[in-house]
């Protein structure tokens, strides 16, 4: 296959220039050798400016260490995140991750982030941190039902994680969002994803006669409305609006029962969920235990990608009775209750067991059992949800028309026009045209995104820590968030945001930029400036 | 050889499938599932042998059959790039035609000026600044979209023959036009000037025939061979445009399908599309072939 040659030859081409630089520490006594220059990978400036800018910020600020910083732009989704979760042809990387609901809980911030299982290619360990005592304690917090005793648990990766800087996180943005508020009463905007979360458009209240939200959208078009083939979480979201889930991040990013009545673990492997009676599908048909049972089966069975990995400890499904389903676990799992229940939709048993190949088909019309009722979908232009009036949170306004545009720049004129009622993901510049208007309401809340550096480990010098805390200590933080992100944001400290309440460790506050501080580290750990003032290695 | 083109792209297409803990195992079903597990001549075969019998396969991402997602967005792109078309060439000859014969003149300068300047301005810019004059500042016609948004979707005659419609396709469709009638404007008038000066006209003029005659009825059919080779290199110029513009217009056409299917590294959608443009560029030549016929007998005799 040619893109696994492709990479085979990259490799091989690597492993001559580590033999190279082999051969040069090994020969006759010499001038110690400069850190060679820094390859840092970014997004592309039409895609992403603000990190493309910051790039060459990071690069200004690390020169001054002696360091030749080589930034890389790369088109997202490809060559960029096969360059960063597949070959790890890298030596730095600024990734930008959003704030989505499902990554609240701590396994993805934590174990997904660092476990030394998750270096392998394609997974999420991005700085190839390999270390036996943090894989023990990523294990432990997996298995850790107790709430208080797996924070103790998270609090110490935090630390670690802040300590080692495989990541250094600088900025943790607000979500940027309007909406138009001429049309609409806010509702209840949930206090740290606001829109991302569909509460926010379950409680929009219309003014006037208008009563269908227009929400113009960030992605350009929506790919699939089938549940079981959809795999982003930007296109799962709009899902979301027509289907269920058991349990729902509440407002204060705390999850709680959504579809469920109550969570009982009765023990570490055994959990037991009740489910609301008056729960009905789209069509009509009542929701019970034997469609969440089949739910999840039915996942399982047909490899889902979207929730392969949250249902891999999933061992089997049982119905107590028609408002009860036993789960048993193949061994604890925390985060079950937290982020598999949040994020696996309801499937109506009666439309799904006649599917035999559920990846190749339409799912029109879509049936949930969610607040919004789907009505139709436009390939390229619009999805339309209508209010399901049977619902137990049925929603205050008429429905929610779902718009996508090609470029932000048309949405954000939507909005301006008056022809859409909610905008999201803005850009921080924007804020302020949208200020001005008297007819928007900007929202900012903070979110658990986070743009970051991830270090490679497998290269030298990253794999030594005191290197890695070198460059967290001149990373000009506030310098970022001020210019680029107009001080929307945090600085950036733990690897769990600050907006995520429940898990951060608020003793973690981000690096001050010190460069006198870092020189010394460096100073202490062997490493020198040469004559050109090159940051040189230390010599054995 | 569109087999090859995209697989040697750098991207990896289960890596565009970001989900909240993709994990090394999903992204192998995933290749298992895209048959992208195979030896890459076995999965050449296999497209030759779908290909033969027209099956395009199925889209990675969007899980439907490529044939109905490429037919849904190619009715969308015709619908606003054949009008432009037909009224880009039409105007553009026929103005292109008064230059000529007015040449010198006030106007002759302005137009082949400002046609100049528009069409060396890149297309997405152009479009751009249509938006900002005729839809945010006038608030004439609609930014963007092909219907106003929310309403019913309905058959041909509901999404097509309604004044809904009409709006939405104006701004765009009044910049193509203008865009694309520039080069026929400009071939025209050149290859016009040099068939004035031919005898035949000079016939014409002692013959006492109105000037309007002159130049419709003689020069104008004896100069549109020019014309008749761009129809060839058309079909290029108008997938290269309805990229952009569609984009920039939210356009709900080919392009923009392509531009999605290529990041997304949808192999399938992304190959269909690009065969559909090699069909359209050698349809293109076998026009503009029979079109030289028409227009000049001694082709056809030959």
């Amino acid at each position: 296959m040619t893109v696994r040659r492709h990479a085979r030859w990259r490799r091989w081409g690597m492993g001559m220039v580590t033999l190279a630089l082999a051969g040069a520490t090994v020969g006759p006594v010499r001038a110690a050798d400069p850190v060679p220059p820094i390859a840092l990978v970014t997004w592309t400036k039409a895609q992403y400016p603000v990190q493309y800018e910051e790039a060459f910020t990071l690069a200004e600020a690390w020169k001054k260490l002696g360091l030749e910083v080589k930034v890389e732009a790369l088109n997202f989704p490809n060559p960029l995140l096969e360059r960063v979760f597949k070959t790890r042809d890298f030596d730095a990387a600024i990734l930008y991750l959003t704030g989505q609901l499902e990554r609240l809980d701590p396994e993805f911030y934590t174990y997904n982030a660092f476990h030394s299982s998750r270096a392998v290619e394609g997974g999420w360990n991005f700085s190839g941190v390999q270390n036996k005592d943090l894989d023990r304690l990523l294990e432990a917090q997996r298995a850790e039902y107790d709430l208080a005793k797996r924070k103790t648990l998270v609090n110490e990766i935090q630390d670690w994680v802040y300590r080692e800087s495989p990541w250094l996180v600088i900025v943790n943005q607000d979500e940027l969002q309007a909406y138009n508020k001429a049309e609409f009463a806010e509702g209840v905007i949930p206090k740290v994803s606001g829109f991302n979360d569909p509460r926010a458009f379950f409680t929009l209240k219309p003014r006037g006669a208008r009563k269908l939200v227009r929400w113009a959208s960030p992605i350009c078009d929506l790919k699939t409305i089938n549940p079981v083939l959809s795999s982003e979480s930007s296109q799962i979201r709009i899902l979301y609006l027509a289907y269920d889930t058991l349990v729902k991040y509440g407002p204060d990013t705390k999850p709680g029962p959504w579809a469920a009545t109550e969570i009982k673990a009765i023990d570490p492997t055994t959990i037991e969920v009740g489910i609301r009676s008056d729960l009905k599908f789209h069509d009509g048909t009542r929701l019970t235990a034997a469609d969440v049972k089949f739910t999840f089966e039915y996942l399982i069975k047909h490899n889902a990608p979207y929730y392969k990995t949250a249902l891999e400890p999933v061992e089997a499904v049982e119905v107590v009775n028609p408002t009860r389903v036993r789960f048993k676990l193949k061994r604890p799992y925390a985060p079950f209750t937290t982020q598999t229940l949040a994020m696996t939709p309801l499937l109506p048993k009666h439309v799904w067991e006649k599917i035999d190949k559920p990846l190749e088909y339409e799912n029109i019309p879509a049936i949930g059992s969610g607040p919004y009722r789907f009505d139709h979908w436009k390939k390229g232009q619009e999805v339309r949800f209508s209010r399901f009036a049977d619902h137990f949170k049925a929603p205050a306004n008429d429905g929610v028309l779902v718009m996508f545009f090609g470029t932000r720049e048309s949405a954000y004129t939507a909005l301006v026009k008056k022809e859409a009622d909610v905008l999201d993901r803005m850009l921080a510049h924007q804020v302020d045209e949208l200020s001005k208007l008297d007819h928007v309401q900007v929202v900012r809340v903070p979110s658990n995104a986070a743009d970051t550096v991830v270090v490679n480990m497998r290269r030298k010098p990253f794999d030594d820590a005191r290197f890695r805390q070198a460059l967290n200590l001149t990373i000009p933080r506030k310098q970022v968030l001020d210019e680029f992100y107009n001080g929307f944001g945090s600085l950036g400290g733990s690897v769990i945001a600050p907006a995520n309440e429940t898990w951060t460790n608020r003793q973690l506050k981000a690096y001050e930029f010190d460069l006198e501080k870092a020189k010394d580290i460096l100073r202490k750990a062997g490493y020198q400036w040469d004559a050109r003032g090159r940051l040189t290695l230390p010599s054995k | 050889m569109m087999f090859g083109l995209f697989r040697l792209l750098p991207g990896d297409p289960t890596l565009t499938v970001l989900s909240p803990a993709l994990s090394p195992e999903v992204q192998a079903d995933l290749r298992q599932r895209f048959g992208l597990d195979r030896p890459i001549l076995e999965q050449y075969l296999r497209y030759m042998g779908h290909l033969a019998v027209g099956d395009f396969g199925v889209s990675f991402h969007r899980g439907l059959p490529v044939i109905q997602l490429l037919g849904e967005r190619l009715t969308n792109t015709i619908a606003l790039m054949l009008p432009a078309l037909v009224l880009a060439y039409v105007l553009g000859i026929a103005l292109g035609a008064v230059l000529a014969w007015r040449r010198g003149s006030w106007l002759d300068s302005a137009v082949t000026t400002g046609a100049m300047v528009f069409r060396s301005a890149p297309i997405f810019w152009v479009s751009i600044i249509f938006i900002a004059v005729f839809s945010v500042r006038l608030g004439l016609v609609p930014s963007g979209h092909m219907r106003t948004p929310g309403t019913e979707p309905g058959g041909v005659i509901a999404t097509f023959l309604t004044l809904d419609f009409l709006r939405h396709l104006a701004l765009p469709m009044l910049m193509m036009t203008a865009y694309y009638g520039c080069y026929p404007l400009l071939v025209m008038r050149a290859s016009m000037l040099e068939v004035l000066g031919e005898d035949f006209i000079d016939l014409c003029q002692a013959k006492g025939l109105p000037e309007r005659r002159i130049v419709f009825g003689h020069a104008l059919r004896a100069s549109l061979l020019p014309i008749a080779t761009s129809v060839s290199l058309l079909a290029a110029y108008v997938v290269a445009g309805s990229v952009l513009v569609e984009t920039v217009f939210s356009w709900p056409g080919l392009g923009r399908l392509m531009v999605q299917a290529v990041t997304d590294s949808d192999y399938p959608v992304a190959q269909a599309s690009f065969l559909l443009i090699a069909v359209l560029v050698v349809l293109g030549n076998l026009l503009a072939d029979l079109l030289y016929g028409v227009l000049d007998p001694r082709i056809r005799r030959q």
